[in-house]
């Protein structure tokens, strides 16, 4: 078998078991209603790290916008507990020296010296595990926040997103770029509650072959953003 | 590197199941790590890894039928379990079915033609269509990458994977023979830096039966799982089945690409 034959047979194999386990995330998130599919009926959150079925520790589309700040955020994580763990390396050192000078006492004092400075030192790792355990899921919960944040506010990725008149990407005009609202906060938006008036009514306007929704004063129109379906920002269609 | 000695790299590196490893966000995993990677990578269990991805890689079409399911921690501790069903129909080199249904409702099926990738839902009536060709991996990829739609691991369709794995892996050991279904089932279990996973293959067809994997380092430690039934990889699959044939009143609407526009990509 060639090469490439090969590697296209290696990506065509991994692709079965991992085709498998698409998309299903996409569909939990919009099932999950709006706000990026972070809650959905009943008030139960319907995904998380574990729906994508990824070993990378719950990536995902829906965490794209986030996945920069994420990577960052972890990088400065890591640097923060690389600054613990010298800071921690100092203290075992300075525990040593301690337990050095303690040397010069009686044996009994240096076994009890000992005792204490190693119970010090495993509780203070412990510790700093617990601490770097809990700096790690801040970090994971402050990206994924962030992403979901950005969605709320239907701006989305600054910007990288593009969506296109027609299927042939290269061929197509970006009719949409950069902000978008789940149909979960669509309904929101368009729904009144008991103590307020609905802040906008959804109407929908074909023109030529595209469908138009003027939720005043924005025009959208849907698509999928990460398989989730949503209402994108366009300008108004002509003649509106 | 010979094909041969590549593809051993390649599964050595717990591979092709072990697709379903890797592409941890510590991406940055030491280079000492690999060496001892290597030495807790179980010989057994790596064989049983390469006979599935071999397995996989001869049938020139199949049919998998499964249940998947995800833990999800909720803000009171407790864990949900939310899950789906889904069938997948895959020809060589370039047909691709997938259908998934929620067990809470609601549908999505993936179509890919050899022209171009569909995504239909039913349930809103709106589909999305885009064009594309090429291997189903390649096509898979770019799903995944810009069109954002969650194929889990599609990081693993890179045609580095074999780095990339040697690189993730920290260790592959044979847990035990099992029997799933009826079925005796290889155990084996692999680890990465965000967590383990679990597999079990059939030990007569080599086909995997079972996928656990389990997100260590997040809070109330969450699976996700997959469980595969009636492998056929003989099927009679008509052209049909992969071509979209958009129901009546149907609203197409646009898929959002991320990134620049990309150059126009025919069969490689």
């Amino acid at each position: 078998m060639s090469r490439p034959t090969l590697r296209r047979a290696r990506a065509l194999a991994a692709f079965v078991a991992l085709a498998f386990v698409f998309a299903g995330v996409a569909d939990a998130q919009r099932r999950g209603g709006g706000g990026g599919g972070r809650s959905g009926g009943g008030g139960f959150e319907r995904s998380g790290p574990a729906a994508h079925g990824s070993f990378s520790g719950g990536g995902g589309a829906a965490r794209h916008s986030g996945e920069g700040r994420a990577a960052m955020q972890q990088r400065a994580s890591g640097s923060a507990r690389q600054g613990q763990a010298a800071q921690q390396r100092g203290t075992n050192q300075a525990t040593r020296q301690q337990s050095a000078s303690g040397a010069q006492q009686s044996r009994q004092s240096q076994q009890d010296a000992n005792r204490e400075d190693w119970q010090q030192q495993q509780g203070a790792m412990q510790e700093d595990r617990q601490q770097q355990q809990k700096d790690m899921q801040e970090d994971r919960q402050d990206a994924w926040d962030d992403a979901a944040d950005d969605y709320h506010g239907g701006v989305y990725y600054g910007g990288n997103v593009h969506v296109y008149d027609s299927g042939d990407v290269a061929a197509a005009t970006a009719i949409a770029v950069g902000t978008a609202v789940t149909v979960g906060a669509m309904q929101r938006m368009t729904t009144p509650t008991a103590s307020a008036p609905a802040p906008c009514a959804m109407n929908s306007v074909v023109v030529g072959d595209a469908t138009y929704y003027h939720c005043a004063p924005n025009w959208y129109q849907k698509a999928y953003v990460n398989g989730e379906l949503s209402y994108v920002s366009v300008a108004p269609p002509p003649g509106f | 590197m010979s094909a041969r000695s590549n593809r051993r790299a390649w599964l050595s590196g717990a591979a092709s199941a072990a697709m379903l490893l890797a592409a941890s966000a510590a991406s940055a995993q030491p280079a000492a790590s690999s060496a001892a990677a290597n030495a807790a990578r179980d010989p057994r269990a790596a064989a049983v890894v390469e006979r599935m991805a071999e397995t996989l890689v001869a049938a020139q079409a199949l049919r998998v039928e499964g249940d998947i399911a995800w833990d999800v921690v909720q803000a009171d501790g407790q864990t949900l379990e939310f899950g789906a069903t889904r069938e997948l129909v895959l020809r060589r080199p370039d047909r691709l079915r997938a259908d998934l249904v929620l067990r809470e409702g609601g549908e999505r099926r993936l179509f890919y033609d050899g022209r171009q990738v569909v995504l239909h839902d039913p349930v809103h009536g709106v589909y999305a269509a885009i064009e594309r060709s090429g291997p189903v991996g390649e096509v898979a990829a770019f799903v995944a990458e810009r069109l954002g739609i969650p194929i889990a691991l599609a990081e693993l369709l890179s045609p580095d994977l074999a780095a990339l794995l040697s690189e993730k892996i920290d260790a592959a050991h044979y847990v035990a023979t099992e029997t799933l279904d009826g079925v005796a089932c290889d155990h084996v279990a692999l680890r990465g830096a965000a967590g383990g996973m679990q597999l079990w293959v059939g030990t007569k067809d080599a086909l995997p039966r079972r996928i656990s994997i389990t997100y260590e380092h997040e809070e109330g430690r969450p699976q996700f799982r997959a469980r595969f039934a009636d492998w056929d990889l003989s099927p009679r699959v008509p052209d049909a089945t992969f071509v979209f044939d958009p129901p009546a009143g149907a609203e197409k609407i646009a898929f959002a690409v991320h990134g620049a526009p990309a150059p126009k990509e025919g069969p490689r």
